[in-house]
């Protein structure tokens, strides 16, 4: 089946404050229905270096490696951190609560299972004055060879043609969990109240309106740009395509994702003498072996893509900093909610 | 070709005619004196249900007792599974599973979920299931349970202890829509059996070991 257009989204890792305000919209829309949906987020927001969420997904593998077979299955508590409950009932006064000694203690112990989706935030690398991290948002990414699409024996995952949505029909799915097991990016899940597999939808009845997904729309930081990767004018083809500062994640996991980032610049480090160096904060080998082109682009490759991107940031920002302008710089300030979305 | 052990195993067997009533206990009348037929599972398809494949020389033994009293008829499976598994609750975790398969309308249907023009009738239990689910087929892939309520009528027993699974499925023998092939007296059908150890072995849709088409006649 063809796919008529292609939605694709652009995350500036410039402007990402790490404040989750994305993942709570998404969590009170889509994943806040029943206890299957708690330890869910089709959105989070990881901090890097880090493990990641679920735990350590980088290094599990997807459906199309050699050794499939052997890819593991997250499990909820240690993957994914145990959601608790507060005893709210017990401690606030407007809950009828009224014990001599009131402590707010979550339910599962957390300590049982030490994890949790922001498990190591803002724990970053390096040594004073050099540490660094930064935030990454990861939603489904809606790639255009999915792998949790082929994994499935039952076509239960399909790919819409209107907009090249990923999509689970729930009425299909019997809950086999080989699209969790295929995903090399860990972005399906799996809800054991409902025995189905789920995952981000990209908001489609909101595309289908022509709003943003909701992540996008309540972003404080206003980081993101959405639009179909055909229509020339939309900003998210400018940055894509014509100035070319937006890079895809992993993609050596050959699924072609349709999210993209515009990587982080930081801050020179200072040398042993404390002198600034040209060394920026976030080493670029970290980003190198995250963020490229295409599948077929090789370490070196990827350095130098970097490296490029970042001087055309640096050389727009400077153009702007001594009173000019800037097509880049303006799409990428975003002013209002119209310069995010065209769709 | 791997030696499938078929010794000490059948492929017909019948459904005996009881009169009056029978439950879903095992400790039923009806069962003891009902002979019991020992049948082999030793085939698996690939598994993303793709292709059939033989894969090693794996046997798996049901015993299997079919007995009706011309209204309502009873399967009884029972197989030796050390570790029970009944519960989906977590991304790693699959229950035991249980399916019989009968061709809807034709004579044959291929035995991999049949096809488009030969469809099968599947009455599939898991351990974690409040009823087994009434299922039609028309090939790999395309299972769906029934939507019609009607045929959701199936009741069952189910009980695991010192490493047996036992298993009873009853279902009326008149047809409740055409989602479910009519049983009739004197007649005899083609049936399948398949099963799924869940837990570390993980089998789950076409991850299933299945026996050849056996010859239920009843009474």
């Amino acid at each position: 089946m063809a796919i008529m257009r292609q939605i694709q989204m652009v995350f500036d890792l410039n402007k990402c404050i790490g404040c989750h305000t994305c993942a709570m919209a998404c969590k009170t829309m889509w994943t806040d229905r029943d206890a299957g949906q708690m330890h869910m987020y089709w959105m989070n927001v990881e901090t890097r270096p880090g493990t990641g969420y679920p735990k350590d997904w980088e290094n599990q593998g997807g459906w199309f490696n050699a050794d499939r077979n052997t890819i593991p299955l997250p499990h909820i508590h240690e993957g994914y951190g145990a959601p608790w409950e507060y005893n709210y009932k017990e401690v606030l006064k407007t809950e009828g609560g009224d014990t001599p000694a009131p402590k707010l203690i979550p339910s599962p112990d957390p300590s049982e299972y030490p994890y949790a989706s922001n498990w190591d935030e803002d724990v970053g690398k390096g040594t004073f004055p050099n540490s660094y991290y930064f935030y990454l948002p990861r939603i489904c990414n809606h790639c255009t060879d999915p792998a949790c699409l082929e994994a499935c024996p039952r076509q239960a995952v399909y790919k819409r043609s209107e907009d090249g949505i990923v999509l689970i029909d729930p009425k299909r799915c019997r809950g086999y969990r080989y699209c969790v097991k295929g995903c090399p990016y860990k972005k399906v899940y799996y809800n054991p109240e409902e025995k189905i597999s789920q995952k981000c939808v990209f908001c489609y009845p909101r595309i289908e309106e022509r709003k943003g997904n909701f992540c996008s729309t309540q972003c404080a930081g206003r980081i993101s740009w959405i639009g179909y990767a055909s229509d020339t004018k939309s900003n998210i083809y400018k940055l894509i395509n014509t100035w070319k500062v937006a890079l895809r994640l992993h993609p050596e996991y050959k699924t072609e994702p349709n999210v993209f980032y515009i990587p982080p610049l930081s801050p020179p480090t200072y040398s042993f003498t404390s002198k600034l160096t040209d060394s920026p904060r976030i080493p670029i080998d970290m980003l190198a072996k995250m963020f490229g082109d295409t599948h077929d682009q090789n370490y070196d490759q990827r350095v130098t893509r970097i490296k490029q991107i970042f001087d055309i940031l640096q050389n727009e920002r400077n153009i702007v900093a001594s009173g000019g302008n800037s097509e880049l710089i303006d799409i990428l300030i975003s002013r209002s909610e119209a310069d995010r979305f065209q769709i | 070709m791997p030696d499938h052990d078929l010794s000490g195993s059948s492929r017909a067997i019948t459904a005996v005619y009881i009169q009056g009533p029978v439950t879903l206990d095992p400790l039923d009348p009806a069962w003891i004196q009902t002979p019991e037929t020992a049948i082999t599972l030793s085939r698996r398809i690939h598994e993303t249900g793709a292709k059939m494949v033989d894969m090693g020389n794996e046997n798996r033994r049901i015993k299997v007792k079919v007995v009706h009293n011309g209204t309502d008829i009873f399967f009884f499976y029972q197989w030796d599974e050390s570790t029970p598994n009944v519960t989906v609750n977590d991304y790693s975790l699959f229950a035991d599973a249980f399916a019989m398969e009968i061709p809807l309308i034709t004579e044959v249907s291929p035995i991999w979920m049949g096809a488009k023009d030969k469809p099968v009738n599947i009455i599939y239990w898991r351990a974690d299931l409040a009823r087994p689910e009434n299922i039609v087929g028309g090939g790999i892939g395309t299972t769906q349970i029934s939507s019609d309520t009607e045929s959701q009528n199936i009741r069952h027993y189910q009980n695991w202890a010192n490493g047996v699974w036992t298993v009873i499925i009853t279902r009326p023998m008149t047809t409740a829509s055409h989602n479910q092939v009519s049983l009739v007296r004197s007649a005899t059908y083609r049936l399948a059996l398949a099963n799924w150890k869940g837990g570390s072995d993980a089998e789950r849709g076409g991850n299933k070991i299945i026996s050849d088409w056996l010859y239920l006649f009843i009474k």
